[in-house]
C-alpha cells in the first residue's frame, strides 16, 4: 500500500519481540494506544507485553481493513457530496463478509483475540470476537459447550444436581 | 494446544460480557459447565427479559392456557435472576407485550423497581397490556445513573414529587396521562436531556419548553381539542409529529435551529371549527432543510390546507432553506396546489418526492379532477430530482402522469424524474 511520507509511523512490539510498523491512523484504532499517543505525542515505539506476534498481526490486519473501509467511504462522500445509499450498503456488506471470514479461527485463537481486543481496547474487534464466542455457545447443551471449548467438568454429579436445584426457575422443563 | 481450555482462563468480566450476548436462560445454564462457571452469569452487564422469547423457548404450542402457565414461570425467572445479580447493570430491559393476570401485574410492578436498584445506564420497560395500579414513578425518576429511558406503561401512577436525572439524554415515554406537572419536573430535573419522545399517551400539557432539547417526537398521542401545545425549543434540530396528534393544537415560534421535520398534516376528526390558522405549524418550519408531510385524513384537511396556502399572501410561510421535500398523499384527495405552493416558496428545493397512497375509501375520482392550481403561482427554473412513488393501480398511474405533466408545465428544467412502483401503498 502506498503511503504518503508525511504520515507518522509507529512501531508496535509484540511480547515475543517482533516489531510491526503501522501508520499512526491504524494504531489509533486501538484506544489504549490512542491514549498513550495523546499523553505523549513524540512516542514512536510502543511495547505490547500482553500480545504475541501472531495475535498482534491479526489485530493490525483488522484495524487496517477497517481504516481503509472508512477512508474509502469518506472519499466517496467528499467526491459526490453525499454517499449513495446502495453503494454504502454494499460497502457495509463487504466489510461484514470480511469480518465473518476473519472470524474463521479456532477457539484458542479466538480467546487470544478477545483478550488482545480488550487490552488494546479495539471496540469493533471486541464486539465481533465476543459475539463470535457467544454464537459458539448458543443453542448447545452443557456437554456440547464443554466439548467446543475443551472445558473440564470438575463438578461431581451431586454438585451439578445441587446447582440445578438452587436455581429451579432456570431449569424448568419445557412443556 | 488444541485441547487447552483457554476460555476458562479469561477474566470473569469478559466471560460475563460474552454471556450477555445470549438469552438470559442460556446464560444461566452455563452455571453447570464447571466450578469456574458457577457464578459468572451473576455478573452480566446486560439483562434483557423478553416474555415473547421466553414463551417461544418454552413451547411451540398455541396460546391461551399455555400462555398463562408460562407467565406463572416467567415472574420467578425474572426475580431469580435479579436476586442473584451481583454486578451493576449497564442495561435493564423488560418486554412484556402479552396480557397477563392481576397477580402477575403486581409482581411485574415490583420487578420493574428491582431492576432500578442495579443503577442501570439504559432502562427500558414495555409493559402496556395490563393496568398497573398505584405505580410509584419516584424510584425511576430519581435514579441518577440513567442516561436512556424507555417507559411504556399503562395504569395509575403516583407522580414523582421531584425528578433528578442529571445524566439523562434520551427519554421515551408512554403513560396514561402526561400533564404539565410531570413535563415541567422532567425539564427541571433532566439538565442533559437531548431527545424526548411522547407516544400513545393522553397529552394534557400546554407547553414543551427546553433550551437543550435536540429531538422531539410526538407520536400517536391524544390531545384535547381545546388545548394548544406550545413548543418552545430553540436548540431543536428534529421534530416529528405523527398520526393522531392533532396538528391543529400545536404551535411554536421558537424553532430557530430546526432542520429536519416530519409532520402529519391533519385536522382533528369531526372538528368543524377548524380554520386556516390551524395550520400555523407550517409557519414554524421555515428554517427546515428537510421536510416530510403526510396528508390523508379527510377532505376537510385538504380544503383547509388549500385555503391556507391560497389565503393572504403576506402571511404565507416561506422555506428559504428547504432542500428536500417529501409529501405522502392519499389519492382520494390529491391536489397540485400544495406542490405548487412549495415550488413557489422554497427557492433552494432540490429534491421533491411524492408518494401516492391508494384510496382509503371507495371514492372514484377521475384523473381529470386533478386540477391545476387556479392562480398560476409561478414559473420555476430548476429542480434536480423528482421522485414519484405510486401503486400498480391504473388510477394511480393516471394521477402520476398528470402530476408529471403539471410539474413539467411549471418547472423549466427537471434533472431527473424517477417513478417507483410499489405493489400497494397503505398506511393505517
Amino acid at each position: 500500500m502506498a503511503r504518503s511520507s508525511t504520515e507518522n509511523m509507529i512501531t508496535l512490539m509484540s511480547s515475543d519481540g517482533e516489531e510491526f510498523m503501522v501508520t499512526e491512523k491504524v494504531a489509533r484504532e486501538c484506544t489504549t494506544i490512542r491514549n498513550m499517543l495523546e499523553d505523549d505525542c513524540v512516542i514512536t515505539n510502543i511495547p505490547l507485553p500482553n500480545v504475541t506476534s501472531d495475535i498482534l498481526s491479526m489485530v493490525i490486519e483488522y484495524c487496517m481493513e477497517h481504516v481503509a473501509a472508512a477512508e474509502k467511504a469518506a472519499a466517496e462522500t467528499a467526491e459526490k457530496g453525499s454517499s449513495s445509499a446502495p453503494a454504502a450498503a454494499k460497502a457495509n456488506k463487504d466489510l461484514e463478509e470480511w469480518d465473518k471470514a476473519f472470524m474463521n479461527v479456532d477457539v484458542y485463537t479466538l480467546c487470544d483475540l478477545i483478550l488482545a481486543a480488550n487490552y488494546l481496547n479495539v471496540s469493533g474487534l471486541l464486539d465481533l470476537t465476543i459475539q463470535t464466542a457467544a454464537n459458539l455457545i448458543k443453542g448447545k447443551s452443557p456437554e456440547q459447550i464443554r466439548k467446543t471449548f475443551h472445558i473440564q467438568n470438575d463438578l461431581s454429579l451431586e454438585e451439578e444436581e445441587k446447582i440445578r436445584s438452587q436455581t429451579p426457575w432456570a431449569f424448568e422443563k419445557s412443556e | 494446544m488444541d485441547n487447552v481450555d483457554r476460555i476458562s482462563d479469561m477474566p470473569d468480566d469478559i466471560l460475563a460480557h460474552i454471556l450477555s450476548f445470549l438469552s438470559i436462560k442460556e446464560a444461566v445454564h452455563t452455571c453447570v459447565l464447571s466450578k469456574k462457571w458457577r457464578n459468572i452469569w451473576c455478573y452480566m452487564p446486560v439483562l434483557e427479559f423478553d416474555f415473547k422469547r421466553f414463551y417461544q423457548d418454552q413451547t411451540a404450542a398455541s396460546f391461551g392456557e399455555v400462555l398463562q402457565r408460562c407467565e406463572v414461570k416467567f415472574v420467578p425467572f425474572v426475580r431469580g435472576v435479579l436476586q442473584n445479580q451481583e454486578a451493576r447493570l449497564d442495561k435493564f430491559k423488560l418486554q412484556w407485550y402479552m396480557p397477563c393476570t392481576f397477580d402477575t401485574t403486581k409482581s411485574v410492578a415490583e420487578v420493574i423497581l428491582d431492576g432500578i436498584k442495579f443503577k442501570p445506564r439504559v432502562f427500558s420497560v414495555n409493559f402496556c397490556r395490563c393496568y398497573i395500579q398505584d405505580f410509584d414513578l419516584y424510584p425511576i425518576f430519581t435514579c441518577a445513573s440513567l442516561e436512556d429511558v424507555t417507559l411504556e406503561l399503562m395504569g395509575d401512577f403516583i407522580a414523582p414529587n421531584s425528578v433528578n436525572l442529571p445524566n439523562l439524554k434520551r427519554l421515551k415515554i408512554s403513560l396514561e396521562r402526561i400533564d404539565d406537572d410531570i413535563i415541567d419536573k422532567i425539564f427541571l430535573g433532566c439538565p442533559s436531556i437531548e431527545e424526548m419522545s411522547l407516544f400513545e399517551s393522553h397529552l394534557c400539557t400546554s407547553r414543551i419548553s427546553s433550551n437543550r432539547l435536540k429531538k422531539l417526537v410526538v407520536d400517536n398521542c391524544y390531545i384535547d381539542e381545546e388545548r394548544w401545545l406550545d413548543i418552545s425549543t430553540p436548540s431543536l434540530l428534529h421534530l416529528e409529529i405523527a398520526y393522531k396528534s392533532g396538528l391543529h393544537s400545536i404551535s411554536s415560534e421558537n424553532l430557530t435551529s430546526l432542520t429536519n421535520a416530519c409532520i402529519d398534516l391533519q385536522l382533528p376528526r369531526g372538528s368543524k371549527q377548524a380554520t386556516a390558522d390551524d395550520l400555523i405549524v407550517l409557519n414554524c418550519l421555515s428554517n427546515a432543510t428537510s421536510l416530510a408531510l403526510r396528508i390523508q385524513e379527510s377532505k376537510e384537511s385538504v380544503v383547509k390546507i388549500n385555503e391556507k396556502i391560497k389565503g393572504d399572501n403576506s402571511n404565507h410561510p416561506s422555506f428559504p432553506k428547504l432542500k428536500y421535500l417529501r409529501v405522502e398523499w392519499c389519492m382520494d384527495y390529491f391536489g397540485f396546489d400544495l406542490i405548487a405552493f412549495f415550488l413557489q416558496h422554497s427557492p433552494e428545493l432540490q429534491k421533491l418526492t411524492i408518494e401516492l397512497h391508494d384510496y382509503i375509501k371507495n371514492v372514484t375520482k377521475k384523473s381529470s379532477d386533478l386540477e391545476e392550481p387556479k392562480d398560476v403561482f409561478l414559473q420555476r427554473d430548476h429542480l434536480e430530482t423528482v421522485m414519484i412513488v405510486r401503486s400498480k393501480l391504473e388510477e394511480s398511474k393516471k394521477i402520476a402522469d398528470r402530476l408529471v405533466n403539471s410539474l413539467n408545465a411549471h418547472v423549466n428544467t427537471i434533472g431527473e424524474i424517477i417513478t417507483k412502483i410499489e405493489f400497494s401503498i397503505f398506511r393505517l
